[in-house]
């Protein structure tokens, strides 16, 4: 399994400054090709985690592994590493006015390519290609300002798979998307997947868990790793559901293709 | 303050923005090593704070309503140096896309209140509010004294701008170009507003801003200066060669302009020695005596006929047209070149 | 968690001020500051939706390189910054309204754009050098006459007071100045999507830097904009009595604060979004430009209407 495992934590620990700790003793690996959810009420870590792995802050105490190699500011530092790695993770970010900051779709598709050095006729045709797979033709011009929620999500999405990357990294990807966009994000990480990507995905979300993860990790709000399963095993588990405030006391599981005027029960049909 | 086109002559407008050219490299590289990285977000959206404050309307005792310029503000934040690209960006994009002060202008704005409105603020600021604490009453006195000194002295250079222009150019019976009212009347109109709205306005907006970080959030107002002393030795040797070409563009930009002057055989050189030597002058001069001031004021080249001229713009033309494909031409170039090299 | 967070008592009383009935008590509000600021961001954006309309219609102007049309339109305005006579900046004027045309620029909104606003900033700077209390000068009306000299203070007043010749050429010259001037700016902002034209920069060696940060700019003030209106908004939406000075400047102090300490979060937001993408402190763009025939033929076709525009100023005098 050696060869597999994308990200390695061993005792991680974060702390901004002097304030109280946002993660504490984490520990995990990811493997290739896996569908990861991690699940935590709001102001559980679930963001720190996701910008350790993205190697945008680094740990306090402990170390990231990400592709056999230690994941350091230092080494990041080294333009063939950094390149390398950045070609390999792509984030969505969770507010999307952050992500989109290029004057119009066109570009903002681009930006990552071109980043990366990929010669011209490269950039372009990845961008137009993206661009048609996710059908965002109409927009291609248009500036960011213009978008609608559920279009900046579509077009921060592009953006990131524009650089090809292994592993997707998604901050509370469905937060403010409208129920048809949801349904549309959730497809197309279900067929990244089967393209053999890794997904990375936080969210309080419990509607959502079942269809995008393998495997959950549930972080409490003392910010720890509270429970690690499979997703059903996960969701059934109401008591510490509850206790890291994920759910309330009237919360009732969804249960999917009961009622067949619903959107979620299609979604099976895609994976297999 | 944004002065429109058509109210400064070229060899105004030309002459600043000339001179703003060596100011925004140096601004450029000033902020490129003490932002570093974080350089293109943090100026982006300073100048886009900026842009925005000049649409915050703050209500007068009279009814009616006036905006700050903004500069002082973001230069006690961040610096004279990110607010010389901040408030240069700001005014960039309200002459183009909002018609707020002219394109050819952009270099007057800029010398005005993207150059020296910040740095008065900033060395004023600094200047009283010395070593005190970050939450010390000292502060936002400081600001609101330097935002109320550096609107008005960015007012004043407006002023001086525009009144320069009937001296300098108008035709043979007195006929304004350009702007057509004297310092004499210029400076008075421009600066008592400053003095009694305009200032007291950018003071109020500045320090209120100040005190609401004190109370609120203390680390925006230690922004700048960095405390990286380290960096500034390091690349010590960099910065002479700068200063030295800065000081070399300066020493030639005055030829730019005689350039341009006797291509358009608008100066000889010693009539426009002439001019400048004039202006302490005229401030002096009443009104109405400024208008003898070249009684045989007549421009050499545009004196002359037609046909006898029109060869040397043709052959200015075919220059312009080469030289307009041969930039082009380089920069597709470039652009190819260094696809090549990083593929 | 604690499930029986009580509402409080006064949220679920009705308020009685609240029905219909007394809803309008018929005096009217002025415009207040909060209205006009709300007014000034709704038309920034309104501009800027109208004008990418424009710029993505078929027509001359939309059709010529980005950079093509900078160059020659700052060289209009070059040339416009030269012109000493009323006859030729007319015919420049008149150029500017051909090339409108041909751009499907609606000729209403471009006439109305410029002339609108020049006499009540322009006009008015420049309309009291008219008279020959200000600037002395041939006298083409007389108006009134004093019998003498009056010297008093800062107060110079001549023996008659007139309308001189200088005086309204000169007001004239500079009027029709600046409505070129703002037709040309007019039409190479409204035939163009701002992000090419700010791209085309470049051919003025403005770094590419700058041109980031430019794009950067534009794009997070509309978002800048977007924050400052909610909060006027709110506050629109929350304000029963009318508030006093103090308390006015407050609120704005406090807004002022408010989109700063958002844009320096954004832009730490930011930060990390683009070196999640591969940035690494060097701005690398594309454009998609490429000079055609066309713009050849359009450079020579400007060049030369510059030459005869100087030339014919010259010829007059």
């Amino acid at each position: 399994m050696g060869d597999n495992t994308v990200f390695e934590l061993r005792n991680v620990n974060y702390h901004y400054l002097n304030e109280p700790p946002t993660l504490k003793d984490i520990n995990l690996k990811i493997y290739s090709g896996e569908k990861i959810v991690i699940l935590g009420a709001n102001g559980s870590g679930k963001s720190t985690l996701q910008r350790i792995l993205d190697g945008l802050i680094f740990p306090t105490g402990g170390e990231v592994l990400a592709f056999g190699k230690k994941l350091t500011e230092e080494n990041l530092n080294d333009q063939k590493f950094s390149s390398e790695f950045r070609k390999k993770v792509g984030f969505i970010f969770q507010n999307s006015d952050a992500q989109l900051f290029s004057p119009n779709v066109w570009d903002e598709i681009a930006f990552g390519p071109l980043q990366l050095d990929l010669p011209k006729s490269e950039v372009e045709e990845r961008v137009e290609s993206i661009i048609k797979m996710l059908g965002l033709e109409p927009l291609r011009e248009r500036p960011p300002y213009k978008l609608s929620g559920g279009e900046k999500k579509k077009v921060a999405i592009a953006s990131v798979l524009s650089i090809n990357p292994e592993v997707l990294i998604l901050d509370e990807p469905t937060n403010g998307l409208d129920p048809r966009t949801q349904m549309w994000l959730v497809e197309v990480l279900i067929k990244l997947h089967q393209a053999g990507k890794t997904i990375i995905t936080a969210t309080h979300n419990l509607d959502i868990v079942k269809d995008i993860a393998d495997r959950v990790i549930v972080l409490s709000e003392d910010h720890v790793i509270a429970a690690e399963g499979k997703p059903e095993d996960i969701l059934r588990d109401r008591e510490m559901l509850l206790k890291v405030n994920l759910i309330g006391e009237h919360y009732h599981e969804h249960r999917h293709g009961d009622d067949s005027g619903h959107g979620h029960s299609h979604f099976h049909h895609h994976k297999h | 303050m944004h002065i429109p086109d058509g109210f400064l002559s070229p060899q105004t407008w030309g002459t600043l923005g000339l001179g703003m050219i060596p100011v925004w490299i140096a601004s450029a590289i000033k902020t490129a090593r003490n932002l570093k990285i974080k350089q293109v977000p943090l100026l982006s959206l300073g100048a886009a704070f900026t842009f925005v404050i000049m649409m915050f309307n703050i209500p007068l005792p009279n009814g009616t309503t006036l905006h700050p310029a903004g500069a002082a503000l973001v230069a006690v934040i961040l610096g004279p140096w990110a607010a010389v690209i901040g408030v240069t960006i700001a005014l960039v994009i309200q002459a183009l896309f909002f018609g707020d002060g002219g394109l050819m202008a952009i270099g007057a704005n800029s010398f005005n209140m993207a150059f020296v409105m910040p740095f008065v603020a900033y060395y004023v600021y600094r200047m009283i509010s010395g070593s005190s604490a970050v939450t010390s009453s000292r502060r936002w006195i400081a600001a609101a004294v330097a935002a109320y000194i550096s609107v008005n002295v960015s007012a004043l250079l407006t002023a001086v701008e525009l009144g320069i222009q009937p001296m300098l150019y108008h035709t043979a019976d007195g006929r304004a170009l350009f702007f057509p009212y004297a310092l004499s009347q210029t400076v008075p109109a421009i600066t008592i507003a400053h003095l009694l709205f305009g200032g007291i306005v950018e003071a109020v907006v500045t320090a209120m801003v100040v005190i609401y970080f004190q109370k609120v959030n203390q680390p925006m107002l230690e922004l700048y200066p960095h405390k990286s002393e380290k960096v500034h030795v390091q690349s010590g040797l960099n910065l002479k060669k700068v200063w030295a070409a800065i000081g070399g563009l300066i020493l030639l930009s005055p030829l730019g302009v005689l350039a341009t002057g006797s291509v358009w055989g608008e100066w000889s050189t010693e009539e426009f020695q002439n001019m400048l030597g004039y202006v302490p002058e005229g401030i002096s001069k009443a009104p109405g005596s400024k208008l003898n001031f070249f009684p045989d004021y007549s421009v050499p080249g545009w004196a002359a006929n037609f046909t006898g001229t029109a060869a040397g713009y043709i052959l200015s033309a075919v220059v312009g047209l080469l030289l307009i494909f041969t930039a082009i031409y380089i920069f597709n170039r470039f652009q190819t070149k260094g696809d090549r090299v990083n593929g | 968690m604690d499930n029986s967070n009580s509402v409080p008592e006064w949220l679920l009383e009705r308020n009685e001020s609240g029905t219909v009935r007394n809803f309008f008590s018929g005096k009217k509000k002025k415009i207040g500051f909060v209205e006009k600021t709300i007014n000034d961001v709704a038309n920034v954006l309104k501009e800027s939706i109208f004008s990418e309309q424009v710029a993505n219609k078929p027509g001359m102007l939309q059709n010529i390189d980005p950079r093509v049309k900078l160059i020659t339109i700052v060289y209009l305005l070059v040339i416009a910054a030269f012109l000493r006579h009323m006859p030729t900046l007319v015919g420049l004027y008149m150029f500017t309204l051909i090339m409108a045309y041909f751009s499907k620029v609606p000729m209403k909104f471009f006439v109305k754009r410029v002339w609108f606003f020049i006499p009540f900033f322009t006009g008015l700077v420049v309309l009291p050098s008219i008279f020959n209390i200000i600037k002395p000068g041939d006298p083409l009306i007389n108006l009134l006459y004093l019998g003498r000299r009056v010297d008093f203070l800062f107060i110079h007043l001549p023996e008659t007071i007139s309308i001189t010749k200088q005086g309204l050429l000169g007001a004239g010259l500079i009027i029709l100045r600046v409505g070129v001037s703002v037709s040309l700016a007019v039409l190479l902002t409204v035939t163009s999507r701002w992000s090419e034209l700010l791209k085309s920069l470049r051919v003025f060696f403005v770094p590419k830097i700058f041109i980031m940060v430019l794009e950067m700019t534009y794009r997070y003030i509309f978002l800048l904009l977007t924050v400052m209106t909610d909060m006027y908004t709110a506050r629109k939406s929350r304000t029963i009595g009318e508030f006093d000075a103090k308390e006015n400047r407050r609120f704005i102090s406090t807004g002022i604060g408010n989109v700063f300490g958002k844009a320096y979060f954004m832009s730490e937001e930011i930060h990390d979004a683009m070196i999640s993408r591969g940035y690494l402190g060097e701005a690398k763009s594309l454009n998609r430009f490429r000079v055609l025939a066309q713009d050849v033929v359009w450079v020579i076709l400007i060049l030369v209407i510059g030459i005869i525009f100087i030339g014919g100023d010259k010829v007059i005098g």
